[in-house]
């Protein structure tokens, strides 16, 4: 054996077990000898090719010029692949060096053989449709957190309906983006329950909860899918109309005044009425002014004897 | 996938290459994954895993990814997951049920040593167990035998099962 099992010189011990360079050593007439490490991986440590001849393993496809060195050593670069039963058409290139006894086949460094890189493209494709899964899982929990958060946020928690921030917010974004535009068609209505401190102060705040429910419902009901309604706090409430006239809007309103009229708490045989202002946007006014005419209107109502609608 | 084992049995292709057949259909089940937020969450959580030493993983992803778009909330763990990983994964998770995938028959020992280990720790030892895959399809051993609650030869059986079982839980509630 030219490298035996227990070697002592650190030189052939590198070549032999930590060199990426993989070595092949051959007789003078062709045949296997023994190779290092790195051959081994290179041939997948399948076969047992030593004693075989090299034309088993390895197809030479160039030979290039032959260098003779003054010691007697020949050297000559060549390009050539592995033999399909190891699975692997890697082309390679290296030197073979020869001496009277001895022919070294020293293949160039390679990063790894075209097995090794399928299996790390393949590793590589398990490892990505895995982190798409949980990324998408994860995604998926974050946008329900985010519509949670989202309601939290913009949702009266009472009555379901959206709260004074969002409506605000609603609202301006609405008004900037029609501002512009020769626009009279958008309704605004302020609403609010009428003697409701009396209904918490006699009945309790569990009715008065149950009176705040069924107003915003029957708002909400009457305007559909027409605009928008929010609970502005306490026993206020408004209510943005998308496209409408003044006709419209008032029987709109009229038909939630009347609706809220004959709503019967039979619990304890209550009725309740609510006042409403309402007002048509005037086209370039701003969101503040638009609000205080709606106020007037409200004020108005509510002092003129309640439970009427009046339109500013 | 079959016939892909059947060229490497006989030499047509590296293992290599086999597993890159394998790693693609993986890649294109990833690209429907956008169909699961088209699914609300409407059953428990369990978990689906190979058993320790299998490295078959693509029958067990898509019957977790068929119980995911079914409703279930899944926790996949994949190929090789060993026993004490995956107790320590029903400890902490507390699933519904688990699902074990089984491809070659001589991991069938691996998934029996895995269910009697579960069964003997009382934390977890009531846990609802399926197995299934290829392992089995040979009609060789009953749920009992292995010590399963159920064994499952099609995806659809295991869907049904794992409904049954939440159903059965629910009323129970």
């Amino acid at each position: 054996m030219i490298w035996p099992k227990e070697i002592k010189d650190p030189l052939i011990q590198y070549f032999q077990n930590d060199s990426s360079l993989p070595i092949l050593v051959l007789s003078p007439d062709g045949f296997i000898k023994t190779y290092n490490k790195a051959f081994e991986e290179l041939i997948n440590g399948t076969n047992d090719t030593i004693g075989s001849l090299i034309d088993d393993v390895l197809v030479i496809n160039q030979r290039f010029e032959q260098i003779t060195s003054q010691q007697g050593y020949k050297f000559e670069r060549f390009l050539g692949s592995l033999k399909p039963v190891y699975l692997s058409s890697t082309q390679l290139h290296g030197t073979i060096i020869t001496n009277d006894h001895l022919k070294f086949f020293i293949f160039d460094h390679y990063a790894m053989n075209e097995n090794k890189i399928i299996e790390q493209m393949s590793q590589m494709n398990v490892d990505m449709s895995t982190l798409t899964r949980t990324l998408t899982k994860k995604n998926i929990a974050l946008d329900k957190a985010n519509k949670k958060i989202s309601t939290l946020l913009n949702i009266d928690y009472l009555t379901q309906i959206y709260n004074r921030r969002y409506f605000i917010e609603y609202l301006n974004d609405y008004i900037q983006d029609k501002r512009n535009t020769n626009t009279r068609c958008i309704g605004f209505i302020s609403a609010d329950i009428d003697f409701f401190k009396k209904v918490n102060d006699t009945y309790g705040h569990a009715i008065g909860d149950v009176v705040l429910i069924s107003f915003a419902q029957t708002l909400q009901k009457n305007l559909g899918n027409d605009g928008i309604v929010a609970r502005i706090g306490g026993e206020e409430f408004s209510a943005l109309v998308y496209s409408c006239n003044k006709s419209h809007l008032i029987s709109l309103t009229e038909n939630m005044r009347q609706e809220v009229e004959n709503i019967h708490f039979e619990q304890k045989d209550l009725n309740i009425t609510a006042s409403f202002g309402v007002t048509m946007y005037k086209t370039q006014e701003s969101v503040d002014s638009l609000l205080k005419r709606a106020d007037i209107a409200l004020y108005k109502a509510k002092e003129t004897g309640r439970n009427r609608i009046i339109y500013i | 996938m079959y016939d892909v084992g059947k060229q490497w049995e006989n030499g047509i292709i590296s293992v290599a290459q086999e597993h890159l057949a394998t790693s693609i259909v993986l890649r294109v089940i990833a690209s429907l994954y956008a169909l699961f937020s088209m699914v609300d969450t409407s059953k428990g959580n369990a978990i689906v895993s190979a058993c320790v030493n299998e490295y078959h993983e693509l029958g067990a992803r898509i019957i977790a990814d068929l119980f995911e778009l079914d409703g279930w909330d899944i926790q996949y763990l994949g190929a090789n997951t060993p026993n004490e990983e995956l107790i320590k994964m029903i400890e902490q998770e507390k699933p519904i049920f688990i699902c074990i995938s089984v491809t070659m028959s001589f991991n069938i020992d691996n998934v029996m040593q895995l269910i009697k280990q579960i069964r003997q720790n009382s934390s977890i030892s009531d846990t609802k167990i399926m197995v299934g895959g290829y392992a089995f399809s040979f009609g060789h051993f009953s749920a009992e035998q292995i010590g399963a609650d159920k064994l499952t030869l099609s995806a659809e059986e295991s869907l049904q099962t794992a409904s049954q079982w939440w159903s059965e839980q629910n009323d129970m509630a």
